[in-house]
């Protein structure tokens, strides 16, 4: 090959092979520019969260649980869920067993005819060193701690789940006191729910606190059924008063539930590889390595959604519900650093595994604090008719017996439905039309009659 | 007959001479079957969760038939074209037709041989079914989502040889001419794929898989006399003298090609681009092909990521996915080995040109190919990705970095073989299986063996310095043997390189120092041995038929509730069977389940709160009474899990003991029975030390493991899956010596090495099940948390509790008693 000069063919040529390496070295460089600059960012985010020179790693939950709980009561509670489970196990079937259609739920006053009140009576009879048990505890206000081995996502759950024992226990016992008349006694089991699953409960995940929600609803629902059929005297009902008047935080709830969360599921998130979730799982320690943006997006995205207000509202159901669209569609965007990840390009996949979740969390909210809102209207209904010796007119008027207009306000944001019978009985819906059934989880509204 | 024996007896030498070119594939494609034989059974062992691995695995001896079957062809004639032995075989007297059957016959043969050790194959890891299930069209019976029946796989190997003739006879270029028999060999599919369509489109009907394939097997049948007489057209074409014509045509184009190749070379002034020029106009369409191929691989699959399901796209998608990797792995191939490269690399060797410089400018256009493909892909994946509505599509959106680590294995590995084969059709065929099979192996080391990623990115390099280093040689032709041993060496770095890094690993597990294992493993043995088979603690259960007959929509009627618990065991002779045995022999050990120990802490915590309720000692000491005796024979037990619990049972006593209303009836027999059957904290920990030993030897039998898992082998699954094995030994070595150091009572520091050996890597030590946050607590309190680790309550203050219980037994009342 003879020596010729340069000229722009072999320039053009040059240009063919270089200028693709030379842009994929640039996209190659960019991205790890992007990916520093991003890490940068995130620990600043990481700051904002748990404060200046801290980070999330996987002792953060269990510091905080532990600071937030007291291990004083502690002995006490783990017995009583010990001897709960073997006395439920001893009656079985649906003393042992949850299931909706299997308890003895109905609330009968004392007098009339129940055919499983020799069965419950010899429930509550055998379960009273038990309630002995819980009313020691009825002294302290102090959260109790469990003492967890803490293991990212995997943490011992079980035992939350047998709390739910317990609250069948409670309510069972109360059946049998209101039955025998032993109005005492029933309003001692109720403080005992109030003081496990009400507001001193601390939860440590986003589980425990949907079962201390459904145990909490479990003795909410005894009390309405208890305050329509009238069994409480004036007296009772002062005590009772108290312990519906006890304010909920539900947004303090809320964002404790929804950051516990973050703080379980980030460092396995953070630690490159996923190794709580995988190893658990029996699968293999897969190789996942996020980029400091999708962290980033992960974060705030947790962030957003634990710091919306109104909490246990259709408000917040739907604002949770715009929060996490626009979560997935941040999370959309693909920063250049996200390049390097592996081996995905796009990580919604990690922020799908939670959103439905929160959405339907939300919803449990709102459930349960329209239980709360229910509950109290239900009971100021029977101070009204102690009162005034009649039913109010309107659900508004129970203003005059102290229950302000917005604890009134049913399902979808109306007042609940609330006419007076022709028998002159209060009938009172847990939604604002009586004549719909309530779609979002397929269940009919809860239909109280009032006695005079 | 007659004719069949002259055909042979006259043409022994063709004979032999075909099969010769074609030995080398047939002994290459049996070397990758058996290797790939012999790892896979390996494989399932640590690839848990991977459902399908057996039926990939039946895949496995299907697949090389079929590769043989594109290859033949390509082989036996497309070489001999490229060779140009063609034109001195035409001049032999020896009819075009002969030689045409002698081919057709030997690849014929070839694939007989191929399925005679497919089927042998898959004889010997069939497991259900057996191999007659797969003798059908349809999917096999009882294998759910097995492969194709054989039938089709036969039909469609030998359409394929066909097809494989056809091409390259037809087509001069041998890698055009394999992309040809490709695209043959999918047509049955895909006519299949249409004509199903079609029927859906009429009929409103959707064929099954099974219906599928059924029309394949028919669309195959149709087409293969067709290709076949194809074939013969195209061979006669080329050998016929009466296609002399045409023939001497192209014979003048061929001279006359290196001339205007030449002629049409512009004038260029860097010895850089001109490499670059050549290596482009040296093959620009298979450089064309193999990157549309990966254009189309990498994002056609992406396109059909939508809500709307499209049959025919879900089809080819996965094809589609195989296609980039093949493309990627193509291009190596094309870096040594496209058309005529051998002799251009000769003629730059001899005009001096530096071998680092070509080796550079050949690599150069496949690069800046691959490159400018990720370039296209990470613009359309990026853009893909944020409008895609979904987020799940994006989890099989893979990264740039992913997809270039991906194709850089591909693409360097076959760049090496096509370096050491020096044939095209061989390297286009066996490049890529070499390519995946290297890649499969460095996912696998990397998922099982844990293996780090930089030393797999630094691996990857080998084979692209080896091509650099044998470049040289390359270029003057005079690269075997030495290419054969790189080839070795390469081989022997990418397999060793990460067993021995798991090696150092599972070395560095420690263990213990010969002489003490040996002795101690002796004693353990004879623990082992000398024990005789402990009694199982079972519990009664009430007639649980009650509540198990029930419908389920109706509540639990109260006459069945009531049945239920006249039926349960109220005293613990009536609700823990084995507890009479237990009494009537004192001196035997006794095992039972976790849970049924939960079970009993549980309803001794019923029986207590009743105590305090009622304070009747004498139905409450038969509880106290029980739970001694079952801790008792639990604590002679030599499986260390009863040791622990033991523990669990002696803690309740402990805790039940110091009570006051207990400590009321201390003078009652029932009381001292009790603490005269608790062992003291020197006794519990000989018991322990026994169990630890016994446990540990549980785990051999001779000198060969016994398989099954026994409570050393907890945290064993936080361990790299394959190595999990490997690290049994040693690491349970570690976990006695570690707990032998706890007995011995000195100091705590055995609680972390406890922890790191047992725990997930995620739990930090001091929110593990050893840390002092819990160990500060009365043990009482940690009973129902996280039964899964060892020793957890060993050490504890409770153990002493008891040694001053037996001590205040022997000495006298004290006033410490809480409660």
């Amino acid at each position: 090959m003879s020596k010729h000069p340069l000229t722009s063919r072999d320039f053009g040529l040059i240009t063919i092979v270089l200028l693709p390496l030379l842009i994929f070295g640039g996209m190659i460089v960019a991205s790890m520019i992007r990916w520093r600059i991003e890490d940068r960012e995130l620990t600043q985010s990481i700051e904002s969260i748990v404060g200046q020179g801290n980070t999330i790693d996987s002792t953060t939950l269990p510091r905080l649980y532990d600071e937030r709980t007291s291990d004083e009561p502690t002995a006490t509670w783990k017995s009583i869920l010990a001897a709960t489970e073997a006395h439920n196990a001893k009656f079985g079937g649906p003393f042992a067993w949850e299931s909706e259609t299997d308890s003895y739920d109905s609330v009968v006053p004392p007098g009339e005819d129940w055919v499983e009140s020799k069965i419950i009576a010899r429930y509550a009879e055998d379960a009273q060193p038990i309630i002995d048990k819980i009313e020691t505890l009825l002294g302290s206000d102090e959260a109790i701690w469990v003492p967890f081995v803490f293991e990212g996502l995997y943490t011992n759950l079980n035992e939350v789940q047998q709390m739910r024992g317990v609250a069948r226990l409670l309510h069972n016992c109360f059946l049998d006191a209101v039955h025998r008349g032993n109005n005492d006694r029933a309003i001692i089991l109720i403080q005992a729910s109030e003081r496990l699953f009400g507001n001193d409960y601390q939860p440590s995940m986003l589980v425990d606190e949907l079962v201390r929600m459904a145990c909490y609803s479990s003795m909410e629902n005894d009390l309405r059924r208890s305050i329509a059929a009238d069994v409480w005297s004036d007296g009772d009902r002062e005590q009772i008063g108290v312990i519906l008047s006890e304010p909920f935080d539900w947004d303090a709830k809320w964002r404790t539930a929804i950051e516990s969360e973050m703080f379980a599921v980030f460092p396995t998130l953070f630690s490159d590889g996923m190794p709580s979730l995988g190893l658990n799982n029996g699968a293999t320690n897969l190789p996942i390595m996020f980029a400091p943006s999708t962290l980033s997006s992960y974060l705030e995205g947790e962030q957003s959604i634990a710091t919306i207000r109104g909490a246990g509202t259709k408000r917040h159901v739907d604002a949770v519900g715009r929060a996490n669209k626009e979560w997935m569609s941040g999370a959309a965007k693909i920063s250049l650093d996200r390049w390097m990840q592996i081996p995905s390009l796009d990580t919604r996949w990690v922020i799908s595994m939670t959103t439905p979740a929160y959405e339907a969390f939300a919803v449990a909210f709102r459930r349960s604090a329209n239980d709360h809102r229910f509950t109290r209207t239900v009971f100021a209904l029977r101070e009204f008719r102690a009162k005034f010796q009649s039913w109010p007119e309107s659900l508004g008027e129970l203003s005059r017996v102290g229950l302000p207009n917005s604890e009134t306000q049913a399902w979808d944001d109306g007042p609940f439905a609330y006419h007076i019978n022709q028998d002159g009985e209060a009938v009172i819906v847990d939604q604002a039309r009586s004549d719909i059934t309530y779609t979002d989880e397929g269940n009919p509204p809860e239909r109280l009659v009032l006695k005079k | 007959m007659s004719t069949t024996e002259s055909l042979i007896s006259r043409n022994r030498w063709l004979w032999w001479k075909e099969l010769r070119m074609l030995a080398p594939l047939i002994a290459l494609l049996i070397g990758i079957a058996a290797t790939m034989l012999v790892v896979m059974p390996e494989l399932p062992n640590s690839a848990q969760g991977i459902g399908r691995i057996n039926d990939f695995r039946m895949l496995v001896p299907l697949v090389f038939p079929v590769l043989f079957a594109a290859g033949a062809g390509a082989v036996l004639v497309g070489q001999e074209r490229d060779l140009r032995t063609i034109d001195w075989m035409s001049s032999l007297p020896l009819r075009p037709r002969q030689w045409v059957l002698v081919k057709l016959v030997v690849a014929l043969i070839g694939l007989a041989v191929m399925w005679a050790i497919a089927v042998s194959s898959l004889a010997l890891i069939s497991d259900a079914g057996g191999l007659a299930s797969r003798w059908r069209i349809s999917p096999a019976q009882g294998l759910s989502n097995g492969p194709i029946g054989l039938p089709l796989w036969i039909a469609h190997s030998v359409y394929l040889t066909l097809c494989g003739f056809y091409a390259s006879w037809k087509i001069r270029d041998q890698f055009h001419a394999i992309l040809l028999v490709l695209a043959l060999g999918c047509l049955p599919l895909v006519l299949a794929i249409l004509a199903s369509e079609s029927l859906y489109v009429l009929q409103r009907h959707r064929v099954g898989l099974a219906d599928l394939q059924g029309l394949m097997f028919a669309w195959i049948v149709v087409v293969t006399p067709l290709v076949g007489w194809l074939s013969y057209r195209a061979a006669m074409a080329t050998l016929l003298p009466q296609s002399g014509q045409s023939k001497a045509k192209h014979h003048v184009d061929a001279s006359v090609l290196p001339q205007s190749f030449w002629s049409t070379a512009p004038r260029l002034g860097s010895s850089w681009s001109s490499l670059i020029w050549q290596s482009i106009r040296s093959a620009p369409l298979a450089l064309g092909i193999t990157a549309s191929c990966m254009i189309l691989g990498m994002v056609v699959p992406l396109s059909s990521l939508s809500d709307q399901t499209n049959t025919l796209l879900e089809v080819l998608s996965p094809l589609l996915l195989l296609i980039s990797p093949l493309a990627m792995s193509w291009l190596g191939v094309l870096v040594f080995q496209n058309d005529g490269a051998a002799d251009r690399l000769r003629f730059l060797a001899d005009r001096g040109v530096s071998p680092t410089k070509v080796y550079v400018a050949r690599h150069a256009v496949p690069l800046a190919i691959f490159a400018s493909c990720l370039i296209a892909y990470t613009i359309f994946a990026t853009r893909r990705s944020e409008v895609s509505s979904t987020g799940f599509g994006g989890l099989v959106i893979p990264s740039l970095l992913t997809i270039a680590m991906v194709g850089w294995v591909m693409y360097t590995v076959a760049q090496f073989v096509s370096q050491v084969l020096r044939t095209l059709a061989l390297s286009v065929i066996v490049g890529p299986i070499v390519a995946a099979m290297v890649l499969g192996w460095f996912i696998w080391t990397r998922l099982s063996l844990q293996t780090p990623t930089w030393f797999l990115v630094i691996v990857s390099l080998l084979p692209m310095l080896a091509t650099w280093w044998l470049m040289p040689r390359f270029m003057d032709k005079r690269d075997r043997p030495h290419s054969f041993l790189m080839a070795v060496v390469v081989a022997a770095v990418i397999v060793g390189g990460p067993i021995a890094i798991a090696a150092w690993r599972i070395q560095n597990v420690g263990g213990m120092n010969a002489t003490v294992r040996d002795d101690l493993f002796a004693e353990a043995q004879s623990i082992r041995k000398s024990s005789p088979n402990p009694i199982i603690i079972n519990l009664a259960h009430g007639a649980e038929q009650i509540f198990r007959t029930r419908v389920n929509e109706e509540s639990v009627p109260v006459d069945q509730a009531e049945k239920w618990i006249q039926s349960y065991p109220s005293t613990p002779t009536q609700w823990i069977p084995s507890l009479a045995e237990l009494r009537e022999r004192p001196a035997a050990a006794a095992t039972a389940d976790d849970n049924n120990i939960a079970v009993i802490f549980d309803r001794l915590m019923l029986e207590r709160m009743k105590f305090e309720a009622d304070a009747n000692w004498e139905s409450f000491s038969a509880w106290l009474s029980a739970a001694s005796d079952i801790a008792r024979a639990l604590r002679k037990s030599i499986q260390w899990k009863d040791q622990d619990r033991a523990d669990v049972l002696e803690i309740w006593i402990a805790d039940t003991m110091s009570m006051s209303m207990v400590q009321a009836n201390r003078s009652d027999t029932a009381y001292e029975r009790v603490v005269r059957a608790l062992p003291t904290k020197t006794m519990r920990n000989e018991s322990r030390r026994r169990a630890v030993l016994a446990t540990w030897a549980a785990q051999f039998k001779g000198k060969k493991f016994v398989g099954y898992r026994n409570s050393i082998d907890n945290g064993l699954e936080y361990q790299p899956p394959y190595l999990a094995t490997w690290m049994q030994w040693p690491r349970s070595d570690l976990i006695v010596a570690t707990a032998l150091e706890a007995l011995q009572g000195e100091s705590i520091s055995w609680l972390p090495k406890m922890h790191e050996l047992m725990q997930a890597p995620s739990t930090p030590f001091q929110y593990g099940p050893y840390a002092a946050r819990l160990r500060d607590r009365p043990a009482i309190e940690l009973i129902r948390a996280n039964g899964k680790s060892l020793a957890r309550f060993w050490g504890m203050p409770w153990e002493d509790e008891i040694d001053q219980l037996i001590a205040d037994l022997r000495t006298g009342p004290q006033e410490n008693s809480h409660e």
